[in-house]
């Protein structure tokens, strides 16, 4: 008898604490978690992207549990990732460059509950050179050097970037112009140099980003959706390394390969190295696939690694 | 003890000075890169030349062959070995450029026991 007070008591107990906690902390069943915004994409290499958003603004309450990362765009599916609350930037890593991968956030309740909306972003990996074609620093040369003043960002030859002197101008996307004190940046055509072939157009978007790397430059959209021209680019007029974004033809294509170009400014200058071999040092991101401005048409993917808060 | 000293001094400077004079009459610096091409030692030996890959140079240096560097053709040809600034043989970062048809090195030239050296400052392919 004694002992089934007991127990009855227990789960009496039991009931009143389970009750208790139902009403201090109630979960209505509509309440949904507030979706990450902001969603934002660049590569960091040929098979890795970087993703960066703004935290839900449910991350504070207590039912929050985490963010529920979906890949789409290959052949093959890809399972969900759990991301930890806090966590707002990832990198996605095992992609494919040239395939469009669809990259989409939602924010998940502890009872299952997900947010209505999605944040959603396209991207596809691309090559990231910081070294050209010889291995050794992307550089190009004042004007009164021997060595070459005009970058060329692809060479499919040596399957990297390389300098290119003016007897080769046919081959340039942006040259270096330092006559007279000057010191430009330009789409090759607009440098009134002594070309033996005239090069292509290259173009430049107008946004200019003045970051110190490649990796901070990120976006939402196409880089096809930006303003593209032919450019010229007065260094004298910048204090920081910036990052352009560049689109050009490749020979016998007819439609874009899309580049983003970092130009270094070191130690108080964009000059590095002595005179007469002064130079100006590059790193680059180069989609080798034609007609993709880094998030366009879907292809193919394979198993996914995913490398969070790194 | 002081006249030894001297001595020891002097004759110091008697062996140590000729050496720095030949160093310094031996050695040429130019900002103007020295052009020519970059070519396996086998190919100069045998004087079959061959339009290098990427691939074909980065194999055939793994294999322990000796990049040098030509100026000038056929008879007139000039061999160079190169050498980093740290005076380790060059030959590895050579092959990087044996693809490209010219090349240039800024650097100090010397001749030692009738070989010709490069201490390369800068290399730069010349398209």
């Amino acid at each position: 008898m004694k002992t089934r007070n007991l127990i009855f008591l227990f789960i009496a107990v039991m009931f009143a604490i389970t009750a208790c906690e139902d009403n201090d902390n109630p979960v209505n069943p509509t309440d949904k978690p507030a979706a990450p915004t902001n969603l934002q994409a660049t590569s960091k290499s040929n098979t890795s992207v970087l993703l960066r958003w703004t935290p839900s603004t449910s991350e504070s309450n207590s039912n929050f549990d985490k963010y529920v990362l979906t890949v789409s765009g290959g052949v093959y599916p890809i399972q969900p990732f759990n991301i930890n609350k806090g966590v707002s930037s990832v990198e996605v890593s095992n992609l494919i460059e040239g395939t469009i991968y669809t990259f989409a956030i939602v924010a998940k309740f502890t009872d299952g509950t997900v947010s209505d909306d999605t944040a959603k972003v396209q991207w596809s990996p691309a090559t990231r050179f910081t070294r050209n074609q010889n291995d050794a620093p992307i550089w190009i040369y004042e004007t009164a050097s021997d060595y070459g003043s005009g970058l060329v960002i692809f060479d499919p030859v040596g399957d990297g970037p390389k300098s290119a002197k003016v007897s080769n101008g046919g081959v340039w996307n942006l040259g270096l112009d330092t006559r007279n004190g000057k010191l430009i940046l330009a789409s090759a055509r607009l440098i009134d140099y002594n070309y033996n072939i005239q090069p292509g157009v290259t173009e430049i978007a107008n946004d200019i980003y003045t970051v110190e790397s490649l990796d901070d430059v990120f976006d939402s959209q196409a880089l096809s959706s930006k303003g593209f021209a032919e450019r010229s680019i007065d260094l004298t007029q910048f204090s920081s390394s910036f990052v352009i974004i560049v689109r050009f033809k490749q020979a016998g294509k007819t439609d874009y390969n899309y580049a983003k170009v970092l130009v270094k400014y070191k130690n108080g200058s964009f000059l590095q190295g002595t005179s007469p071999n002064r130079y100006v040092e590059f790193e680059i991101s180069y989609q080798k696939v034609t007609g993709v401005p880094y998030a366009k048409v879907p292809a193919i993917s394979q198993d996914i690694k995913i490398n969070v808060n790194k | 003890m002081k006249r030894i000293l001297g001595l020891l001094l002097v004759g110091l400077l008697l062996i140590s000075l000729p050496t720095f004079a030949q160093t310094q009459s031996s050695t040429k610096k130019s900002p103007k890169p020295i052009q020519g091409k970059v070519v396996s030692l086998n190919e100069v030996a045998t004087g079959n030349f061959q339009q290098w890959t990427k691939a074909e140079a980065d194999t055939a240096v793994a294999h322990g062959t000796p990049f040098v560097f030509m100026v000038g053709t056929g008879s007139k040809a000039k061999i160079y070995f190169v050498l980093n600034e740290d005076g380790s043989f060059a030959g590895k970062k050579l092959a990087k450029y044996a693809f490209n048809k010219k090349v240039g090195i800024v650097g100090k030239t010397k001749v030692k026991n009738g070989l010709n050296f490069i201490i390369a400052e800068m290399i730069e392919a010349m398209e």
